[in-house]
Order: C-alpha cells, then structure tokens, then sequence
C-alpha cells in the first residue's frame, strides 16, 4: 500500500499546529508503525530549503530503540520524558526526537552531495529500526 | 515541503558542543553534592564540561550535566528516571566533540522556594545514587 501523508495513521495527540509528517520519511514511518512505535512528526530534509533543513523523527518513547540511535553516533537526540518538559510542551506522551543537520549553507554541500549524505542518513534509521525488534508491550 | 520546528525547538539546542567544550567553568563553584557527583563521574573515565544546579532565582532554572564520551554513557543513562531528560549534541558531526546533556527544567511558578529546594535535593540525591551505581568506562570497554 502506497502510504501517503493522510493515510498514515497519527495518535490524535500528534496532530498540533506544527506538526507535520513528511511524505519522503512515509517508509520510515511505515516500519516503526509496525513495530508499535507511533510518529508524531518526521521530515526528510530538502535542498532548497536553505539554512535549517533538516532530517528529524519524533517517535514514541522507546529506551531499546532510542540508545540504538544514540549507538549510531550519528545524530542529534533529544529525549523528551521530565513532568517538566511534558508539561511544558502540554502533551501526555514520553518521545524522543532524532535530528540530523543537513544545511547546504554550513556545509556547502552540493545538490548531489546532499543528496547522497540525505540517503546515508535514511538508510541508518531504516537499519536501526530494522534491527529493532519491536514493543513488546 | 519545509517542516516548521517546534516553538521551543531552538530554545533547546540553544548551545553547541564547542561551546560547552570552551567554556570557562569551574567545578569549583558547584555545590557539595553536585561537585562530588562530578568528581564521581570522572573518577568512573567520564568527564564533565559543565555543570550547575538550578537556581531559583532564575527565570528558567535549569540543573544540568554536560558529559563527554557520550558513546559509553548511552547504556546508562536510562537508568536514570524520568525525572531527567536527555540530549545528545553533535558538533558538525565530529563524534569527539558530542556531549550528553543530562538536564531538568523547573517551572517556578509550579514550587515554593522551599518546595523548590526539597526537589532539588530529591534529583541531586538521585544523580548522586546514580553515579555511585554506574560502571566506569574502562568497565564498559569491550
């Protein structure tokens, strides 16, 4: 089934102003809602959109799956669970958001380098969470 | 499409690696507790850029640890409790320049003072507990 951005099924919870999932990240997010990880925003990162572009997965809380990531020694990861910053961010769900800068304006990438550095860091979150053996729960 | 981050996305990641890495602190002025954690933690091969209690008298009082090695502390830092939240900087990717931020935010407005301290004092004891529990590096080396 072809997963597009109305079709993937998102916790109600998820669904703030900001919140968006992108179309490109759709396998991504496929496999991790498979697994009973839900996603409550991811975005693939895009050339031509200048400084801040980026890779970013905001997913369920998960210790297996989250130290994974952190295994990678790859990305950035924000690991959101205090009262604090739950309350702060008013939402009721522990999450941790994964990010990989990926500005063409620092690292005056090219097209194709970015490109080719976008797919490596896909391919890495496709591994760990092919390798993640799921909530058990 | 460009996803807009988070209002508080930023706020976050206010300070890069390098600049914990540079900056001027001294454990010398932390607290008794949180210098003897520190001091813990080093003695276990894990260094600490930087560190504070919180304070009360801020707008946005903020304990925090900032660790080096973060590539050996990812297998323990969940055994901390939810208490705390997590992060992991990278600076340009350069993996030796990675920090781990062990951090809680206070909302003022939620505690007293004194309710303020009590809390504190509850996550310094935690921190404490868990640095005493925690393998060192050389433990964890494969």
């Amino acid at each position: 089934m072809e997963i597009t951005q109305d079709s993937i099924p998102l916790q109600t919870d998820s669904l703030q102003d900001d919140y968006l999932i992108d179309p490109g990240m759709s396998d991504i997010i496929a496999k991790l809602e498979e697994k009973g990880i839900a996603v409550y925003f991811s975005c693939e990162g895009h050339y031509e959109a200048g400084p801040n572009t980026m890779i970013a997965l905001n997913f369920e809380y998960n210790e297996e799956l989250i130290t994974a990531f952190m295994d990678t020694e790859k990305f950035f990861v924000l690991v959101e669970r205090s009262p604090f910053i739950l309350d702060f961010l008013n939402i009721s769900h522990k999450r941790c958001i994964l990010i990989a800068m990926l500005s063409q304006d620092i690292y005056e990438y090219t097209e194709e380098e970015f490109e080719d550095i976008q797919k490596d860091y896909l391919d890495t979150i496709t591994t760990v969470i092919d390798d993640f053996e799921g909530e058990i729960n | 499409m460009i996803i807009k981050t988070e209002k508080d996305g930023d706020r976050r990641i206010q300070k890069n690696a390098m600049e914990y890495i540079m900056s001027d602190f001294s454990v010398e002025n932390l607290g008794e507790k949180l210098k003897r954690i520190v001091f813990r933690l080093y003695d276990k091969g894990f260094h600490t850029w930087e560190a504070a209690e919180a304070n009360y008298e801020d707008d946005y009082p903020r304990l925090y640890i900032v660790l080096n090695d973060i590539f050996h502390l990812h297998y323990l830092v969940f055994e901390l409790s939810d208490e705390f939240d997590i992060q992991i900087t990278l600076q340009h990717d350069l993996k030796e320049d990675a920090v781990m931020i062990i951090e809680r935010n206070f909302n003022k407005d939620k505690y007293t003072k004194e309710e303020f301290d009590k809390k504190q004092e509850e996550l310094l004891e935690e921190l404490d507990i868990w640095s005493s529990s925690i393998l060192g590096k050389k433990e964890l080396e494969p």
